[in-house]
């Protein structure tokens, strides 16, 4: 995954680099692409360990609230997806040979942010998704068009904070991604019971 | 020891009540599946649930699990709905289904110390060894659940099945694939379950095998009850008239003479 993430960007720079485009302000969008190209691989195989022998079902026969299925993927994939980026992230600024100005607290928030609400919409749509025969190519298109809000509030964020503004230039895409991540993870949290039954 | 609380679930005094069923519908994919499905089953006793495919035998087994929620009728397992309190009934309820819930890739050991946590079990280690010995999987503990024979596997659900000493278990078809030996098991724990004052469901197309371990015989015919009868009232020939799609003509079990299991 973090291969692929570094070879995403690379692509995407070379593109870029060869159309004659300034690196910079493109960069936040190159590296959420990235993130988030990589996240679906991950999210895609969320349930698949679920699928062969129905256990699924079988996690829904523990006397728990069945949320706590999606509490503890939600947590997987957030620790596989936090892995790649803590070493992806700072490589695509040295491969695509971008500096980094920001400040490391808010830069590491903002990614933060937008990688648990990546996450917690993607897995609750895996979980969908697992159901169904086509889950895997139906998961790009049932995710991308919940997560634009999350995208454009990730890409804003960082793209104030790398260019260099002052904090009302980037917290009030901080609150966007807040906000959402709120939102996305209570509702799947709540949902998620009824999602899984047949 | 498992952490069932049976202030919370009404214990499975002996006699009392396991399950009562009143008018139970149950609908998938909007159609019903279950049309009015009553019913009793007291602690102590086997039910076993017959009927030809599509009958709703295993949508039923799948309602008291919990795994699907009743669309109308009543219904209480353990003296609770399951409609408002699953989680407490799923800690007294073992199923055994089509699919053995096993992760693959995990040895035995593994799967089962998986679920034994997760039912919280105070020593999970302990139990999940007792239970590898019971079923006959010692030996093979350590072996990747891909690579056992559907037997070994179902002897591995049977095991996920009873890890928390489960007060009603739930078998559905549960001797397909077994060998003698392991059919012969399954007896075993079906009769120790009745024995310890526990309640069992089981469907089985193998009809005489499953009224010989039950005390009670419940046929289903496209969702209603067709027949129920205590085992020791019924004939083969009334099984098999209701397989072929007839129905007996009384709504009772008792009868005379034919052919027994």
């Amino acid at each position: 995954m973090i291969i692929f993430a570094l070879v995403v960007t690379t692509v995407l720079g070379f593109g870029c680099r060869g159309a004659g485009v300034d690196l910079g302000p493109v960069f936040p969008g190159l590296m959420w692409v990235s993130i988030y190209f990589v996240g679906l691989f991950g999210l895609g195989r969320s349930f698949s360990a679920e699928k062969s022998q129905d256990t699924l079902a079988g996690l829904r026969l523990v006397p728990a609230d069945a949320s706590f299925i999606f509490l503890a993927k939600l947590a997987a994939n957030l620790i596989f997806l936090g892995l790649v980026e803590v070493v992806a992230v700072p490589l695509m600024f040295v491969m695509l040979g971008v500096p980094f100005r920001a400040p490391l607290g808010p830069f590491a928030a903002v990614v933060v942010l937008g990688t648990v609400g990546f996450c917690s919409v993607g897995t609750l749509l895996a979980a969908l998704a697992a159901h169904t025969r086509a889950g895997e190519m139906l998961l790009p298109l049932l995710v991308f068009p919940i997560i634009v809000p999350a995208v454009i509030g990730a890409v804003q964020a960082t793209s104030a904070l790398l260019g260099g503004a002052g904090a009302g230039g980037w917290t009030r895409w901080v609150g966007l991604l807040a906000a959402y991540d709120v939102l996305f993870v209570v509702v799947p949290w709540l949902v998620f019971e009824y999602i899984i039954e047949p | 020891m498992n952490r069932a609380d049976p202030a919370a679930v009404g214990a499975a005094v002996a006699g009392a009540a396991v399950i009562e069923a009143e008018g139970l519908v149950v609908s998938l994919g909007g159609r019903d599946i279950l049309r009015g499905v009553s019913f009793t089953l007291a602690a102590g006793r086997t039910l076993a649930v017959l009927g030809p495919n599509g009958a709703g035998k295993t949508t039923l087994l799948k309602t008291l699990a919990t795994l699907l929620t009743p669309a109308g009728g009543e219904l209480r397992v353990f003296g609770a709905d399951p409609r408002r309190q699953a989680a407490a009934i799923r800690r007294r309820v073992g199923y055994v289904g089509h699919q053995t819930f096993l992760y693959p890739q995990l040895d035995a050991w593994d799967n089962l110390l998986f679920w034994a946590r997760a039912y919280e079990l105070t020593h999970p280690e302990r139990r999940v060894e007792e239970m590898l010995t019971l079923v006959g999987l010692d030996s093979y503990a350590r072996e990747p659940v891909r690579q056992y024979s559907r037997g070994m596997q179902q002897r591995l659900t049977l095991a996920r099945a009873l890890l928390h000493e489960p007060g009603l278990l739930l078998l559905d078809e549960p001797h397909t694939g077994l060998d003698r030996q392991a059919a012969a098991l399954l007896d075993r724990v079906v009769q120790r379950q009745r024995a310890g004052g526990g309640a069992a469901v089981l469907t089985s197309h193998d009809a005489g095998r499953a009224i010989a371990l039950s005390d009670e015989v419940l046929v289903l015919d496209r969702g209603r009850v067709a027949l129920q009868s205590p085992s020791a009232a019924i004939t083969m020939e009334k099984i098999e008239a209701l397989a072929a799609g007839g129905r007996t003509g009384d709504g009772d079990g008792g009868g005379q003479g034919g052919r027994r299991p």
